[in-house]
């Protein structure tokens, strides 16, 4: 496009000006204090903010990694077994399931995961690789102290 | 290093020979028969309740019951809408007294998992924004990703072999 005179650019810029504006606008309804109305004050804000949700998606998949690993370690030492070794002993049994599915397993089907823990220590004993036994968790064992504590404090 | 090399060379090989054994190994043999006839009684007499199975779906995998709906992203499946499909890739089934676990999936044979495409649509709008700052810099890209939807028809257990 061109512009013969200065005045006809001059007035051109206005619509794209105000779209420009409201764009912004849509971004920072939520926020509090001058940077809310003012485009100025507000586009510093704006930009930091879309770009913690742009390294936000990222850090979501890592975190939820993190918990599944978290939740397959506390399913899995209620069976005597640490959740590293839970999962070497699947991985060298050929089960590909995820950490997703896993944790799943351990929360809403238990007998399941009970015997995934049974065959992880079935093939952790065939390659003769140590695990450490542990009763953490378990609400047993839970039981059975408090049992044996009170006993204690009887005597 | 060559020893350990080579045992290692061996367990994969073992592996590889064992894929396709579905059962659960228990630590003795009439168990383990014990358990297989069992469950065997259970499929041919339908007192295995409702199934549940780990589908493994373009390198994510879906826990599943009948009548489920997944959501499948980043991609559109190749089948049209209302099409019926078999998800071929089972990795897990499951009832309520026992559970087969494949190797790394179970046979073609022994179970069958079908669904159908419900719908294809696109996803919510994702901002993809950078600057770099005292430069004027700035992109913002829009994408939307494409998401299908399977409905789970059946669930079915044919046989252990």
């Amino acid at each position: 496009m061109v512009f013969l005179t200065f005045i006809r650019s001059a007035l051109n810029q206005g619509p794209d000006k105000y779209w420009r504006i409201q764009q912004q606008l849509r971004f920072s309804w939520h926020f509090y204090g001058r940077k809310r109305n003012c485009y100025k004050i507000g586009m510093r804000y704006v930009f930091k903010a879309l770009r913690y949700g742009v390294s936000g998606r990222k850090d979501k998949l890592k975190n939820m990694r993190e918990l599944w690993y978290r939740r397959i370690n506390a399913g899995s030492e209620e069976h005597g077994l640490e959740g590293k070794m839970f999962l070497e002993g699947l991985a060298r049994s050929e089960i590909q399931l995820d950490r997703k599915i896993l944790s799943s397993l351990a929360i809403y089907e238990p007998r399941t995961f009970k015997s995934l823990c049974e065959v992880s220590k079935n093939t952790l004993k065939e390659h003769n690789l140590p695990f450490h036994e542990k009763h953490i968790n378990s609400r047993q064992n839970l039981l059975k102290d408090l049992i044996n504590n009170e006993k204690s404090v009887e005597i | 290093m060559f020893l350990k090399n080579c045992a290692n060379v061996a367990t994969r090989l073992m592996g590889i020979s064992r894929v396709h054994s579905s059962a659960i190994v228990p630590s003795s043999l009439q168990v383990r028969k014990n358990i297989q006839t069992e469950v065997e009684n259970q499929i041919s007499q339908g007192t295995a309740g409702r199934l549940f199975a780990v589908v493994h779906i373009k390198g994510s995998q879906y826990k599943v019951t009948e009548g489920d709906i997944i959501v499948l992203g980043k991609y559109h499946l190749e089948a049209d809408i209302g099409e019926k499909i078999r998800l071929n890739k089972i990795l897990l089934i499951g009832s309520s007294d026992f559970s087969l676990v494949g190797r790394p999936v179970l046979k073609e044979n022994m179970a069958k998992v079908e669904a159908t495409v419900i719908e294809k649509t696109l996803g919510h709008e994702k901002i993809f924004f950078n600057y770099i700052r005292r430069k004027s810099h700035n992109r913002m890209r829009i994408r939307q990703e494409a998401m299908t939807h399977l409905r789970i028809n059946s669930i079915e257990l044919n046989s252990l072999e």
